[in-house]
C-alpha cells in the first residue's frame, strides 16, 4: 500500500496549530496566564476570527482544553506525588515535564512514561521522595492493564513438571513488580488516593518498606521481608527457585537464611496462591 | 445474524456505572465503547467489556485514529483497533474527522482542518484504506470545532461529504456538534443537514453542552441535552429515519438510570415525527 501523499502545508499548519495549543500555561499566580505571544505566526494567521473573539482568542480554547485535559489525567494518575507536592506545584511540575516530553503515543496510559527520569535530572523537582513516590504510582498504572498470564497451579502440574519447578525459571506475572521504599509511599497512596480534595496533609517520615505489587482483582500491595525480597529478585531475574535458593547465602546474613529456610514452602505457597507465578 | 440496530438508543459505555449495570442488568439496547479504552493487554478494563458482551451489543468509537494528520496511518494501531472489533463483534468502527498528531507528537484532542478539496481528498484515501483494512464498514463523526481556517473553500457540510462520498465510508452524525458549531462558526444548523446523504448515517450522538460567557459553546458532554439540539435530532429523524442513536456522557456523571433515561428521551423526540 502506498503512503497517501498530504496536500502542500498541512503538516507545517499542524504543526504550528499543535505548537500553539500546548503552549504552556503559566500556573501559580492569581491567574493562569495564556502565552498567546508564543503561539507560532502561521498558526495565528491560519484562524479567522468571529464577533468579538480575535482568531488567537478562538485558538486559546483549544490552548486550555489541552492542558485541563492533560493536567487532570496526571491529577489522578498519580494521587500520592500530588498531595506530596501540593497542587500548584504539581501542576507546574507537569507542565514542565510535558513541555520536555510530550505524548507519543495515542494511549494516555504512556503519557507519564518519562516522568522518573524527568523528576531525577530537574533541579527544581529532584527531591527522592518526589521520584520514589513517581515510580511507585507508574507501577500502579502499569500494573492496572497489563497482560494476565495463567497462573501456576502445582496441582494441575504432572508429576514430572511439579518436579521440575524447582530447577526450571518461574515466570512472574507481566502485572507483577516490586517496590522498595525509604518512606512509607504505599501506606500514604492508600490514604489518600481518594481524597480528590487534597484534605488530607501527608507528612512523611523515613519508613522503609519493600513490597509486591501485583493485580487480583484490583492492583494491590504485598508487604516482604528483606529475605523474602531478595528471593523474589532473583526470581524475577530468571533463576530457578532452586538456584535462588542458593546464591541466597551470599546475600544474607546467617540469621535471615535461617528465616528462608524455615518460610519458603509457606512464602511460595502464598504467592502462588495469590497468582504472581504463570503457568509453565 | 447481522446485528441489526435499527431505532435502538445507546449509552457511552463508562466506568461509574459499572457496579450498577452488572447489578441491575438494565435493558439497553446496545452500548458505545472508547476504543482505545479497551486497547490494552488485560486487567479490569477487558474483564469488564467481557461481562458487558455476554448481554450486550457494543458499537466501538475511537478518539485516537487521526485520520486527517499529515502523518502516515499507523497501522499497529489499526491492527490493535481490528483485534478489538474482532472481540466485540462490532457492526461498525467510528472515529472523528479530525487531526490529533502531528510531528509524532500527540495531542488528546480532536482537531479541525481548513476545508479544501484537496484536503478532503487526502482524508478519503486514508478512510479508504481504513474501511478495506478493517473490513468492517467505517464512520467519521463531525466535529465541534471552536476555530475556523482562512484557507476553507467550502463549508463543513460540503467537506464532510466530499470526505464520505469519495472514500465510500459512512458517517456518525453528532446532532449536539452540529448545533454547537453552528453557534461558534454562524451558521444555520438545518443547512447542515439539507443536504446529507442519509443512505450513510450509521449512527447518530447526542450530548450536552456549556455555554462560555463569550456567547461560544464547548461541547462538554456533561449536561442534559438541551432543547435546541432535541429540536435539531427531530429534524435529523424526519430526514434520516430510525438511525441508530446514543447518549454522550463524559463528565459531571448522574447515576446511570438517569443517563439512561435521557438517552431515552430519543424515542419520545422521534416516535410523533417518524411514526407517520
Amino acid at each position: 500500500m502506498s503512503p497517501v501523499e498530504p496536500p502542500d502545508g498541512l503538516a507545517a499548519l499542524q504543526a504550528a496549530f499543535g505548537e500553539a495549543i500546548a503552549t504552556p500555561l503559566v500556573i501559580g499566580g492569581p491567574e493562569t496566564l495564556i502565552q498567546v505571544e508564543r503561539y507560532p505566526e502561521l498558526a495565528l494567521r491560519a484562524v479567522l476570527g468571529r464577533g468579538e473573539r480575535s482568531g488567537p482568542e478562538r485558538l486559546t480554547t483549544y490552548n486550555k482544553q489541552y492542558w485541563f485535559r492533560l493536567l487532570t489525567v496526571m491529577q489522578e494518575e498519580f494521587p500520592l506525588l500530588r498531595h506530596l507536592m501540593g497542587l500548584t506545584a504539581f501542576n507546574q511540575m507537569v507542565t514542565g515535564y510535558l513541555a520536555q516530553h510530550p505524548s507519543r503515543s495515542k494511549l494516555l496510559q504512556h503519557l507519564s512514561d518519562e516522568l522518573e527520569g524527568f523528576l531525577a535530572t530537574s533541579e527544581r523537582w529532584a527531591r527522592p521522595e518526589w521520584r520514589q513516590a513517581a515510580r511507585l504510582e507508574r507501577l500502579y498504572i502499569r500494573a492496572f492493564d497489563a497482560a494476565a498470564l495463567p497462573a501456576l497451579d502445582p496441582a494441575a502440574l504432572s508429576p514430572e513438571a511439579a518436579a521440575a519447578l524447582l530447577s526450571a525459571p518461574l515466570r512472574l506475572q507481566p502485572h507483577w513488580a516490586l517496590f522498595e521504599e525509604d518512606w512509607a509511599l504505599v501506606s500514604w497512596r492508600r490514604r489518600v488516593k481518594d481524597d480528590a480534595d487534597d484534605a488530607i496533609a501527608v507528612t512523611l517520615e523515613a519508613s522503609p518498606g519493600r513490597w509486591a505489587l501485583y493485580r487480583r482483582g484490583r492492583v494491590q500491595a504485598e508487604a516482604l521481608t528483606a529475605p523474602q525480597l531478595a528471593l523474589l529478585k532473583r526470581l524475577a531475574a530468571g533463576l530457578s527457585l532452586q538456584a535462588a535458593c542458593d546464591g541466597l547465602t551470599e546475600a544474607l546474613e546467617p540469621e535471615a537464611m535461617a528465616e528462608v529456610g524455615a518460610g519458603i514452602q509457606s512464602w511460595f505457597a502464598r504467592w502462588v496462591s495469590l497468582g504472581w507465578f504463570a503457568a509453565p | 445474524m447481522p446485528l441489526d440496530l435499527t431505532g435502538a438508543i445507546g449509552v457511552g459505555l463508562r466506568v461509574p456505572h459499572y457496579r450498577h449495570i452488572f447489578a441491575h442488568r438494565p435493558d439497553v439496547d446496545f452500548f458505545e465503547i472508547i476504543s482505545e479504552n479497551f486497547m490494552v493487554d488485560g486487567g479490569p478494563p477487558l474483564e469488564n467489556l467481557e461481562r458487558i458482551l455476554d448481554r450486550y451489543p457494543v458499537v466501538q468509537h475511537g478518539v485516537s485514529l487521526s485520520i486527517a494528520s499529515a502523518e502516515p496511518l499507523d497501522f499497529a494501531y489499526l491492527k490493535r483497533l481490528k483485534a478489538l472489533a474482532r472481540r466485540t463483534g462490532t457492526p461498525w468502527v467510528s472515529d472523528h474527522l479530525c487531526w490529533s498528531q502531528a510531528g509524532g507528537r500527540h495531542y488528546h484532542d480532536l482537531l479541525p482542518v481548513p476545508y479544501t478539496l484537496d484536503i478532503a481528498k487526502f482524508i478519503a484515501e486514508k478512510a479508504r484504506v481504513v474501511q478495506d483494512y478493517l473490513e468492517l464498514p467505517f464512520a467519521l463523526e463531525n466535529l465541534s470545532s471552536y476555530v475556523s481556517f482562512a484557507e476553507s473553500e467550502m463549508p463543513e457540510w460540503d467537506f464532510y461529504r466530499e470526505v464520505v462520498e469519495r472514500a465510500g465510508v459512512n458517517m456518525l452524525l453528532d446532532v449536539n456538534n452540529i448545533y454547537v458549531s453552528s453557534v461558534n462558526h454562524g451558521f444555520a444548523p438545518l443547512d447542515y443537514i439539507a443536504d446529507i446523504p442519509w443512505e450513510r448515517v450509521l449512527q447518530l450522538h447526542l450530548a450536552g453542552h456549556s455555554e462560555q460567557p463569550d456567547g461560544s459553546l464547548l461541547d462538554t458532554h456533561d449536561k442534559p441535552v438541551k432543547d435546541v439540539v432535541w429540536a435539531l435530532y427531530r429534524e435529523v429523524c424526519d430526514r434520516g429515519g430510525l438511525i441508530p442513536t446514543l447518549l454522550e456522557w463524559d463528565d459531571n456523571y448522574l447515576s446511570f438510570e438517569e443517563t439512561h433515561a435521557q438517552a431515552l428521551l430519543a424515542k419520545t423526540h422521534r416516535r410523533d415525527r417518524v411514526a407517520g
